[in-house]
């Protein structure tokens, strides 16, 4: 019989999103240099709850859009959802879950994503600290208005954003 | 227990998300024109970043509405890509002339750092189908629509890397259009409910820069410009 002893942590975790817009919150237009850097920044409080194979990560996190001047700074919701092979407990595969909240001038939009990554639990610190990356996608719909000369112009779209996001997951 | 239904919510959250990926129609009312534009297999084009590195980068673009059959019959603009109508290219502190010359002259010159396209007309490329409706105080009876887009450095043969100005197939130097924007337009009658038409290809502008306005019917040369969307409808709102 195998006993499987349940355990309960706060997690702090810092998360960047790298070369990868989030459109139209961040959208590229690399003509003529691309512009390589961090595009989203995040970080907030996650509660863990699991054994020894799984861990569910859920909390809310404060997000910033370093390329954004129309929607700055948002929040999100976020459960990742860890598996871990008891024989190999460095590492980690990750699913996680976000819906990223934000307040523009059209109203609030919401931007929901989907990730996948790998997780490494670095050495000295052992079970205290994870590195992840993985790839994201999002999408959002969108509105936007403009009265013209006598004109008006609603945009309307979908954007999406297939990102590789880092996060650095700190156990309390 | 909680070993299965962890990951099993997990899982179908992310089904749930991503089945949820699709653009509802964009409802269009009486007295309203919907422009929408349907990207292509060459929407996203390779720009070289270091050797052969490359990413995927979207068109510019600018739509705007003129009151007759001629691009510079300049009634307002719907919509222009960021770069564009906030002139902040980067390696080009003057702008880029030959990116798009006849939407530039249409609305009274390029845009620059220091007077920029209206805020609510100008945002982020769109990396998918896009959409825009526009409405009127005073509707005209005939209004026609007009796309104008450009790859950066998409060269070909006959608009080659490195050809000077003076030279044949120049296209605005290091970083520049490669082939030249490409001029979609389509005239809708306002007071037909329901009246739809598909933007015609009518020609390229002025491929090394702005010139004066001129349409160029002669697609020679031009490869995969003609296959950055896939087409571009203009509908009148309202019932037929």
């Amino acid at each position: 019989m195998i006993h499987v002893t349940m355990r309960r942590s706060i997690l702090i975790v810092v998360c960047a999103i790298l070369a990868g817009p989030v459109p139209p919150i961040a959208a590229l237009e690399l003509s003529p240099f691309v512009q390589i850097g961090p595009r989203d920044a995040g970080g907030g409080v996650l509660l863990d709850y699991g054994s020894r194979c799984t861990r569910t990560q859920t909390g809310i996190l404060v997000t910033r859009h370093l390329r954004s001047d129309e929607f700055p700074v948002g929040a999100a919701v976020s459960v990742r959802q860890a598996f871990t092979l008891p024989s190999v407990h460095l590492f980690e595969a990750g699913l996680t879950v976000e819906a990223d909240f934000f307040d523009p001038d059209a109203g609030l939009l919401v931007l929901p994503s989907a990730a996948a990554d790998i997780g490494v639990r670095i050495p000295p610190f052992q079970r205290v600290t994870t590195f992840t990356l993985g790839y994201r996608y999002g999408f959002a719909e969108y509105e936007e208005r403009h009265d013209g000369s006598g004109y008006h112009v609603r945009r309307v779209g979908r954007s999406t954003a297939r990102p590789l996001v880092v996060r650095l997951i700190v156990e309390w | 227990m909680n070993r299965v239904v962890g990951p099993t919510i997990g899982v179908a959250l992310i089904v749930c998300i991503c089945a949820g990926c699709t653009l509802d129609p964009v409802p269009v009312g009486s007295g309203e024109m919907l422009i929408e534009i349907s990207v292509g297999d060459e929407w996203l084009h390779d720009y070289p970043i270091l050797g052969p590195i490359s990413r995927p980068n979207p068109p510019t673009f600018a739509v705007w509405m003129t009151a007759s059959a001629d691009p510079l019959d300049f009634v307002g603009t719907v919509f222009v890509t960021a770069k564009m109508g906030n002139a902040s290219w980067i390696r080009a502190d003057d702008g880029r002339p030959e990116a798009l010359p006849v939407w530039s002259l249409a609305r009274g010159g390029q845009p620059t750092s220091s007077s920029p396209a209206p805020d609510g007309v100008t945002g982020a490329t769109p990396v998918d189908d896009s959409a825009y409706v526009v409405s009127w105080d005073s509707p005209p009876a005939e209004v026609y629509v007009w796309l104008e887009i450009n790859h950066s450095v998409d060269y070909t043969a006959a608009y080659p890397d490195g050809a000077g100005p003076g030279t044949s197939g120049y296209s605005g130097g290091p970083g520049g259009s490669g082939q030249p924007a490409l001029i979609y337009c389509a005239g809708v009658d306002t007071t037909v409910p329901g009246a739809s038409r598909t933007m015609q290809l009518t020609g390229h502008s002025e491929p090394g820069d702005i010139g004066v306005g001129t349409v160029y019917d002669d697609l020679a040369g031009i490869d995969s410009a003609l296959r950055i969307i896939n087409h571009a409808t203009v509908q009148v709102g309202g019932n037929e």
